[in-house]
């Protein structure tokens, strides 16, 4: 399919382009999490799997982190438009802040160091910086919600774990059996995608077709 | 697929419809605080009761709202049988004596094979699982014991736990009902021009909310379109023999990414038409815009805006008084 003697030059991001793109993916980042499943083998029903992070990512890979960010915003406000809020919007901030979390540090990377290799890198980094952030947000902010929402102590809602995860015994062990795995293995899912899929699509967000010359040898 | 309504806007008329959709947006995030600074069962009762006078006022059928609360069933089921089960303060309430036994195991294992057999009923699925639990339960209390005997206890309700466990629920049912009014009653567009008005203060941080919320209109007028596409692909690929719900993790990748390379380029497409359509009509990003209809503040939002600050107060009040 790649012409070797074709050198394209990427086409120029105009603020209209990138606006329009930022709402498409935005737009797609938002329909798949309508469309995220759960994982019943890997703890409580709050934790589901949703993939939405991918279009979000290859936003940022292209655009640049600002737009990884807007992307992610978008998405969150869009949920929060169809769906509503059970949580007085502190669930939909949460999601924000991990789904930047882990954004932000891999398209950072990558953004000064366009290689494969920085590439994977950098969705290391976010797939870590995205597990610290759901800890630390799940330990502090999250599960104390759920509890008082369901009118039980931290340790009564922690008792849900133990059912599926023996080690589980107290807030702490619960937040690192019970939500960082899924964190890692969601991270990883959506890194893998991310990798498969990036080098495929990016030369449609820099304008293929635009500026491409033969090269006449 | 091409009329699919997003949200849960339903046109209507009643006074929720007149309100300015910032007096609603603020309105309703304020009276969640509110019940959310509630107490004792007596208060959030009166505000559940006031939640469906004000609904049955405006014009809204309770059995749209109670169709939002259909994602809750699991959490509400949840947390009462939590309660129930763990809370073991305040008087006893029930005791009754269940003994395990070979054959009250072996009935509960057929009514639970019937009741999975009966699972592809998904519209009563709520029923049949309240019908499933008050069958075990009854199987375990009243079955004579009879033959081998594992277990026997006492199966013990307190009242705290029951207390709680309405709190709670009645709790949820009031936070849920409200912000499934507010998306009821207000088209998205509207919400969307809402936020932009109400964020406009962070212009200073540098966040241009005028263009944030022209993202926001593109993007919810674009769902319906990405949805209708996502749904082609789907249909082309399994065609070819995809099935999206079988296989193992790998497989799934697979066909995950088999579905978002296409609908990466589509999207790419879109976006870069909408972008030429913006261009050739000489949009500029950032520059000031006009519209059609100006959001107005009118007397219906005056009084919403002052029963507001009304229960809010008077949630503190009751909160900080012994």
């Amino acid at each position: 399919m790649v012409n070797q003697n074709v050198k394209c030059k990427p086409k120029k991001t105009t603020p209209v382009r990138w606006l329009a793109l930022v709402a498409i993916l935005g737009t797609m980042a938002a329909v798949v999490m309508l469309a995220e499943f759960a994982l019943p083998f890997l703890g409580p029903s709050f934790l589901k799997l949703d993939l939405s992070e991918i279009p979000v990512m290859i936003g940022a890979f292209a655009l640049g982190p600002l737009a990884g960010v807007a992307i992610e915003a978008i998405k969150v406000l869009l949920n929060l438009l169809i769906e509503g809020s059970v949580t007085i919007g502190i669930g939909e901030l949460a999601n924000f802040l991990i789904g930047i979390s882990f954004v932000l540090p891999a398209s950072m990377i990558y953004h000064y160091h366009r290689t494969r290799k920085a590439a994977l890198l950098g969705l290391v980094a976010g797939v870590v910086a995205m597990t610290l952030a759901g800890a630390l947000l799940n330990w502090f902010v999250l599960l104390p919600w759920y509890a008082g929402m369901m009118g039980l102590s931290m340790d009564e809602l922690i008792l849900q774990f133990s059912v599926a995860l023996p080690y589980v015994t107290d807030a702490r062990t619960g937040v690192l059996f019970g939500i960082v795995p899924f964190n890692v293995f969601k991270g990883l899912v959506i890194s893998a995608i991310v990798i498969l899929i990036y080098k495929r699509v990016s030369p449609l967000i820099k304008g293929k077709d635009a500026e491409c010359e033969e090269i006449v040898e | 697929m091409k009329n699919i309504v997003i949200g849960q806007y339903v046109p209507g008329k009643g006074f929720f419809y007149r309100l300015d959709p910032r007096t609603k947006i603020i309105a309703v995030v304020f009276l969640m605080v509110a019940v959310f600074l509630l107490e004792s069962i007596l208060q959030v009762s009166i505000a559940l009761l006031v939640t469906l006078f004000l609904m049955i006022l405006g014009r809204i059928s309770i059995g749209r709202v109670a169709k939002g609360l259909r994602p809750l069933f699991v959490l509400l089921v949840f947390t009462f049988s939590f309660q129930i089960f763990l809370n073991r303060e305040g008087a006893r309430l029930l005791a009754q004596p269940m003994n395990i036994g070979l054959y009250s195991l072996l009935a509960v294992l057929v009514i639970t094979v019937l009741w999975r057999l009966l699972a592809r009923f998904k519209k009563f699925k709520g029923a049949l699982f309240l019908l499933w639990l008050s069958g075990v339960y009854a199987l375990f209390a009243f079955l004579p014991a009879a033959g081998p005997i594992y277990k026997v206890f006492d199966f013990e309700i307190y009242e705290s736990g029951v207390v709680t466990s309405i709190f709670v629920v009645v709790r949820l049912l009031i936070v849920i009902s409200l912000s499934t009014v507010l998306t009821l009653t207000t088209k998205p567009t509207d919400l969307t021009q809402g936020l932009e008005s109400l964020l406009r203060p962070l212009k200073r941080l540098g966040v241009n909310s005028d263009d944030f919320a022209l993202i926001i209109s593109i993007s919810l007028r674009y769902i319906p379109t990405i949805l209708d596409e996502a749904n082609k692909i789907m249909l082309a690929q399994a065609s070819r023999g995809a099935d999206f719900n079988e296989g193992k993790l790998v497989e799934k990748v697979k066909q995950i990414v088999s579905l978002l390379i296409p609908m990466f380029i589509i999207a790419f497409k879109r976006s870069e038409d909408l972008a030429d359509a913006m261009e050739s009509r000489n949009f500029v990003p950032g520059k000031p815009r006009t519209r059609i209809h100006d959001l107005s503040f009118g007397a219906t939002d005056l009084v919403t805006a002052i029963f507001t600050v009304i229960v809010f107060a008077g949630a503190i009040v009751l909160r900080v008084l012994p």
